[in-house]
């Protein structure tokens, strides 16, 4: 499934982009704020600042639009944004920094996914990510859980394409790795 | 690079999305080697397992349609009430390069004072984010034209006149 490409969402998004009305805004919030919030949740924020900061993000592609060159670049501009509301948030509650970014993810997907059928267990992607390093990590989030493309993972961490696909490549020969294991100690 | 396999394309081969010809070539290497096939198939399976926990996570972790409604209201109140504040760089587009604005600011900061100037700059460019349509190349001289009609609504024509020249002048420059 591909959830960018979901039937409505990029027809709002352009709607937007060309008429840029309040009527046409409140249609792209509705699209995007659920995707926003969870993209804070993740990230280990509980609801209230998850809501802040989606809200603040909504509000400052509203009042930024003009400055985007090229529509096609929507998502990477739209998730660059949420990245700098989330790094600007953690710089301003300090502490955390080391541990926010990935701790509280194992125990929220435990707590809110139920296992679908089909599915090997509630936490997977916490399980799978686990394995990974942090900038490993960010990526396949970005990649798996926002269905973001290299391209536009690159806009958003302002990194090159060919790194972004490098530590793709690194991540899922990893997880290989980690399947074999686990593969060997059960036949063992 | 592994087997002269480059990682480009062993993630293009993973997602289904190589040209053929070098699929092709990667598939006759995969029939021969023993190593390459088994990193594939568990670059493979941790794909397929990434993609359906992303799958299960986005379908799951969902929004009330009432927190969305209040969320929305309390944006939009927000930009209503805050329409016409901010900052230049919130407003500044592709053509409405900052630096141009901050130009035409400190010229037109003498003729009507510096807060009247940031002000009317401010409101002008807000019209031009607004309307209908991509910022083009001509923009320029529309946001100078709706500065001139705003900056001769509060300032009357004589200095709107100048205002509009010294738009003029940095579109020259």
């Amino acid at each position: 499934m591909n959830y960018i490409g979901q039937a409505g969402e990029k027809e709002t998004v352009e709607a937007f982009l060309s008429l840029r009305t309040e009527e046409s805004f409140q249609s792209l919030f509705e699209a995007l704020y659920p995707r926003l919030h969870r993209h804070f949740i993740v990230r280990g924020l509980d609801s209230r600042d998850a809501e802040e900061l989606a809200q603040n993000v909504m509000f400052l592609v509203y009042r930024r639009v003009a400055q985007l060159r090229d529509g096609a670049s929507f998502y990477g501009w739209l998730f660059q944004i949420a990245r700098n509301e989330y790094l600007h948030h953690v710089r301003k509650n300090c502490a955390r920094l080391a541990t926010v970014e990935y701790e509280p993810l194992s125990g929220w997907l435990a707590d809110t996914l139920p296992a679908p059928d089909g599915i090997a267990g509630t936490d997977a992607l916490a399980a799978w990510l686990s394995h990974l390093e942090a900038a490993e990590r960010e990526i396949l989030l970005l990649h798996f859980a926002e269905d973001l493309g290299y391209r536009e993972i690159a806009a958003v961490l302002g990194i090159p394409l060919g790194t972004v696909k490098w530590r793709v490549f690194n991540a899922k020969a990893k997880l290989a790795g980690v399947l074999k294991k686990e593969e060997a100690g059960k036949i063992g | 690079m592994k087997h002269s396999i480059s990682y480009d394309d062993w993630l293009a081969y993973l997602d289904g999305a190589l040209e053929p010809a070098p699929a092709d070539r990667i598939r006759t290497h995969l029939s021969t080697c023993a190593e390459c096939r088994d990193l594939y198939k568990g670059m493979l399976a941790a794909t397929a397992s990434l993609r359906a926990s992303g799958d299960a996570y986005r379908e799951t972790a969902t929004v009330t349609p009432a927190a969305i409604r209040r969320a929305r209201e309390q944006v939009c109140r927000r930009i209503r009430t805050s329409d016409g504040g901010g900052t230049l760089e919130d407003l500044a587009g592709t053509v409405l390069t900052i630096s141009r604005l901050r130009r035409l600011q400190a010229l037109v900061a003498p003729v009507c004072g510096s807060r009247t100037a940031f002000r009317l700059i401010l409101a002008a460019v807000s019209k031009m984010s607004m309307a209908p349509g991509r910022a083009s190349g001509d923009d320029w001289n529309c946001f100078v034209q709706k500065l001139n009609d705003l900056t001769s609504a509060f300032c009357g024509k004589t200095t709107a006149r100048l205002v509009w020249k010294l738009g003029q002048s940095l579109e020259v420059g």
